[in-house]
């Protein structure tokens, strides 16, 4: 998929690869059966590229509306926000949805790293 | 009468007296096997049946096989069933069961014996050495420390048993620390096996309630606490190796029937369905949380299975685990994983160390959760109110796992509180609110709600808490999660809801025949009739054969199967089902009720006791969250979803989230579940009718020496 | 009579040495330095294959194999032998002993039972190499001249007598046709086909010719390598 995000500032770009306190966790839980859903949460961005890769052992559990709300509000990415909010509003089938928001998430992600790196 | 089946013979172990003696299988034959045998054992042994701590000496802890146990039967030939008094469980630790698999119950069998019941406390550790007929008590003061992998490897050292494989044929009487008995004979047996060993680790010698009995590198029984009730007799292990055989009574229709299930129940090898809807006919495929490691490894089953679910690996970690085991560090390995591999990695390193400890993983499932909310909320840690000083800021880590499992299986550190039950830990902690809020997500008896919420799935919560334990048995439980998946996916459903539920209604015999209605979980009908008589049949089904006759609980029942055109299962078959197996090496001519009915017994035996240690309806309660807060929609999966009935009587799959449970219409599905199981309803009692009905009398008679058998009318 | 290998090798085989020589009769050098004297007999028709790799440890084929025989369900009584290691890694955690069936048997070489062998291939069944329950002697002598480990000959305590793998051939309790034509219990009851079997003779010289890789598309779709 072709993610067109701008560049990231640095201030930005240190929000996106942050990790917030507990409090503002986002509950995240995943579904293996026989063993269950296994209840979770997700911190960060980085943490939630790991949550999101596909994998044929187990089914991540999210919620993906207040997911972009977390994205925007809580790291402060109103533009990955946006970019997941379209996802979700357009959803073909929610892992078709989750490996999309994998994709834009692991492009932001780069996009931060390449930033912070260059103005260490 | 000839033993088919069954070897005829049960092992009697004094560990006071460090005795063994040999008592007749055929008094408890009615009661099949397994948990049904060992129930019955527990009762005639068990001096005192109110005791609610396993750790008391008067426990009496039963390792029983079933006649199906080292024959052909699919998945069914490997597992081994333990009942005793469990410990850390609340209120009370009921009388309780956990199983095992891997290659123990088969060798048990060879070596001539139907289970094994302990009782007493020996003075010092012992590890006990079978060979065949023979027994003997051997010290364990050098074992006695050392996790459960060393402990089996040492054993074998001491028998001067070679590791790898490609060994030679041995003689039993030749082998290391043999005891001279002259009436042996010429010849002892051979066997090209090695011992197949049951044994506890730290855990279990600090006597903690997260103790379990391993099995060589990853066989468990988790549940119950039963490696604490080993510990407190100064247990260490038990070694058996056997020679013998179990006569089937038609081996060839046996042959037959398993020779049926491959061809006609399981998917091809030649153009597999990877994504068949049954419980019994996929391929092999190890069930783990993670990718796994590599691909140069085998699936690896218990013996006798159809299709194995653990894996053995070239990476050197991760062999023979599966399942929880695999999954219980996840959410907190993902926060350190920087790679997929990394993650795989330290999964499966971290279910290396609970076998090793002999550690049941299942707390960790939502309790891990609880302590890290306890954490991050400045509660728990150095210095804080709970006092720890584990490197709680590392979680995630391999290195803070052992040491979290080292701290609970030695009692140190937060381990101290928690080795007695962990919502007795959170109440001592002054955490009683958490089982409001649903931090502390410990759903029945205080144990930890599986990932099935007892909201949406409710024959798993409601049987779990009529019964004593979570129940772990996944008889409709593939319906969620199958619906549930192809929803995800957006890909169409094989079976619609209403083919669903009737398919599974031709099996439900005696109770729920032709009923559909009782798989109706929608807002409407979860607190009905129609749901308990699910409950009953699950929970009888179960404790025939699946607890005692020993099917496992992956495999079977086999309702539905996409496999065959008319997309019915193994499960009551006339060519492949449970009963047609029991017969072929039994010789019995059971039908498929007839199992359930012997079911329904051993659930009544196993009431009969709970109320023997102190079992009222009052105390049958969920914990409070259940009742306060909603299961909340998205939260930890986007949806639950399950056959309702809508309110024009369709059928159609629904999501289950977002509800609650109304504790006064709980209170009445509760009595029409005892009215229907024949108990008083006023207290959960079994009644003397109900019970003599059965041939119990006996139980009943204990009932009301004690003063606690239900009233007639109710 | 098999064909030689002569003809794809272009060597002599050593039983047409021995035989050409005129060494029948002499004494031949086995592997393990096992001694026996060399008896020409015909090849057998049929042979067991097997994948190390693939085995998934559960024994379902040592079970039949003594169900179909017996109609007793054990591994001592059990004519293929699954050795396995729960604390070894892949691929060295599991073997399967098979018998090979092999061309100069020194099991039937060995066998002391006169006139007539108890130990010999039975022409009748494509001259699988297997023992006469009412001649033989139980002496054990094949069981300890097998050359391979374990030993592919197994000691029956309760008939006191030595049993062998005959591909089936006298399998009461299997309700089919055993032997070289028919079925082996084995080979259908495996769960994951780790078993097959071959009418041609696998190399003598060599104990891998009977390791053969079985594992197709269906297992590289598991995830699980076919290498």
């Amino acid at each position: 998929m072709s993610c067109q995000l701008s560049l990231p500032d640095e201030g930005l770009s240190r929000k996106i690869l942050g990790r917030v306190s507990y409090k503002d966790r986002l509950p995240a839980g995943r579904l293996k059966p026989p063993v269950g859903i296994i209840p979770g949460d997700v911190r960060s961005l980085p943490e939630l590229d790991q949550f999101l890769s596909p994998d044929a052992a187990s089914l991540p559990g999210i919620n993906l509306k207040a997911l972009s709300e977390w994205i925007g509000g809580v790291i402060g990415d109103r533009e990955l926000a946006d970019s997941v909010q379209k996802i979700v509003n357009a959803s073909v089938s929610y892992v078709d949805d989750c490996v999309k928001i994998y994709e834009v998430v692991g492009y932001r992600l780069d996009q931060a790293r390449k930033i912070v790196k260059e103005t260490m | 009468m000839a033993n088919h089946g069954y070897t005829g013979k049960i092992l009697r172990l004094d560990m006071t007296h460090r005795k063994a003696t040999a008592i007749e299988t055929a008094p408890y034959r009615r009661w099949g096997g397994g948990h049904g045998m060992g129930a019955s054992l527990f009762w005639d042994f068990c001096k005192d049946k109110t005791i609610t701590d396993g750790r008391h000496p008067a426990n009496v802890c039963c390792v029983m096989t079933s006649p199906l146990c080292g024959t052909i039967v699919p998945s069914a030939g490997g597992r081994c069933e333990v009942v005793g008094v469990g410990v850390g469980q609340y209120p009370i630790s009921w009388f309780t069961r956990s199983s095992f698999g891997g290659r123990f119950s088969t060798m048990l069998k060879y070596a001539g014996w139907d289970g094994i019941v302990i009782e007493g406390r020996a003075d010092s550790p012992v590890w006990i050495d079978i060979r065949d007929g023979h027994v003997i008590f051997h010290d364990a003061e050098n074992l006695w420390g050392k996790d459960t992998w060393a402990t089996q490897l040492d054993i074998r050292k001491l028998l001067r048993i070679k590791g790898g494989t490609k060994t030679h044929w041995q003689d039993l009487q030749a082998l290391a620390l043999s005891e001279k008995d002259e009436s042996r004979g010429e010849d002892f047996g051979r066997t090209t096996q090695k011992p197949a060993i049951l044994c506890i680790g730290p855990a279990g010698e600090n006597q903690t309630c997260h103790a379990a009995l391993i099995h060589d590198a990853g066989n468990g029984a988790g549940q119950g606490g039963f490696g604490a009730v080993w510990g407190s007799k100064n247990l260490k292990a038990i070694s058996v190796l056997g020679t013998g055989g179990i006569k089937a009574h038609d081996p060839k229709a046996l042959l037959q029937a398993r020779m049926i299930t491959k061809e006609k129940y399981v998917t091809s090898w030649e153009t597999p369905d990877f994504g068949a809807w049954t419980r019994l006919g996929r391929l092999p495929n190890p069930i783990i949380q993670v990718p796994p490691p590599t691909s140069e490894r085998r699936p690896q089953s218990c013996q006798g299975c159809i299709n194995g679910c653990r894996a053995r690996y070239n990476v050197g970690y991760g062999n023979e685990s599966a399942c929880q085991e695999t999954s219980w560090y996840g959410p907190f390995v993902r926060k350190v994983a920087k790679t997929s591999a990394e993650n795989t990695e330290i999964n499966l390193k971290a279910a290396d160390i609970v076998q090793r400890y002999g550690f049941n993983s299942f707390v960790f499932q939502t309790g891990l959760h609880w302590l890290e909310h306890l954490y991050e909320d400045g509660v728990l840690g150095p210095g804080r109110k709970i006092p720890s000083h584990l490197p709680w800021e590392t979680i995630g880590t391999l290195d803070f796992a052992e040491k979290l499992v080292q701290a609970l299986s030695t009692r140190t550190d937060i381990g101290a509180d928690m080795a007695d039950g962990w919502v007795q830990a959170a109440l001592k902690w002054g955490r009683e609110e958490d089982l409001h809020t649903g931090a502390l997500q410990f759903s029945y008896w205080g144990v930890p709600e599986h990932g099935y919420d007892p909201r949406a799935e409710l024959e798993w919560g409601y049987g779990s808490l009529m019964g004593d334990r979570d129940t772990n048995t996944h008889c409709f439980n593939y319906i969620f999660t199958n619906v549930s998946a192809a929803f995800a996916f957006g890909k169409p459903l094989r079976i619609r809801a209403e083919e669903l539920v009737n398919l599974h209604a031709k099996k439900l015999s005696p109770y729920a025949k032709g009923r559909p209605e009782v798989l109706d979980y929608s807002d409407a009908n979860m607190y009905s009739e129609a749901v308990a008589q699910i409950v009953r049949w699950q929970q009888h089904y179960c404790r025939f054969y699946k607890n005692s006759a020993l099917y496992c609980d992956l495999k079977w029942p086999d309702f539905i199967n996409t496999n065959l055109p008319d997309l019915e299962g193994a499960t009551a078959s006339p060519d492949a089902g449970e009963h047609v197996f029991w017969n072929a090496v039994t010789g019995d001519t059971l039908t498929f009720e007839d199992g359930i009915e012997i079911g329904r017994r051993i659930w009544n035996l196993d009431n009969a006791i709970w109320v023997l240690q102190g079992r009222h309806r009052d105390m049958v309660h969920f914990a409070p969250y259940i009742y306060k807060t909603k299961y909340n929609k998205g939260e930890l999966f986007p949806f639950y979803m399950w056959p309702c009935r809508d309110d024009k009587g369709q059928w159609r799959y629904t999501d289950l989230m977002g509800r609650s449970m109304d504790k006064d219409k709980f209170e009445e599905w509760k009595t029409t579940f005892y009215r229907l199981e024949g108990w008083d309803t006023k207290t959960g009692w079994p009644k003397r009718s109900t019970l003599e009905k059965m041939d119990m009398g006996f139980v009943a008679d204990a009932l009301q020496a004690a003063g606690r058998l239900g009233e007639e009318e109710s | 009579m098999k064909d030689d290998k002569s003809k794809s090798s272009g060597k002599l085989t050593r039983r047409q040495f021995l035989v050409g020589t005129g060494a029948f009769g002499a004494v031949m050098l086995l592997p393990g330095k096992l001694v026996a004297i060399p008896y020409a007999i015909p090849d057998s028709e049929g042979f067991l294959l097997v994948d190390l790799k693939k085995c998934q440890g559960c024994g379902t084929c040592m079970m039949a194999c003594a169900l179909a025989h017996s109609g007793v369900a054990s591994y001592s009584l059990s004519r293929i032998q699954i050795q396995q290691d729960s604390f070894a890694d892949w691929p060295d955690d599991v073997s399967i002993a098979i018998c090979r069936q092999c061309e100069d048997a020194p099991c039937v070489a060995v066998c002391p039972v006169r006139p007539i062998r108890a130990n010999k291939p039975n022409p009748k069944q494509g001259y699988v190499r297997m023992i006469d329950q009412d001649l033989c002697i139980g002496c054990k002598m094949c069981l300890t001249r097998c050359p391979y480990t374990p030993s592919r000959i197994q000691w029956n305590a309760y008939s006191q007598k030595s049993q062998k793998c005959d591909l089936c051939v006298d399998t009461p309790y299997l309700g089919e046709k055993g032997g070289p034509g028919g079925t082996q219990a084995c080979v259908k009851v495996c769960p994951v086909n780790a078993i097959t079997f071959t009418t041609n003779m696998p190399d003598q010289e060599s104990e891998e010719s009977y390791f053969v890789n079985l594992r197709g598309r269906a297992w590289s779709k598991l995830g699980m390598t076919t290498e």
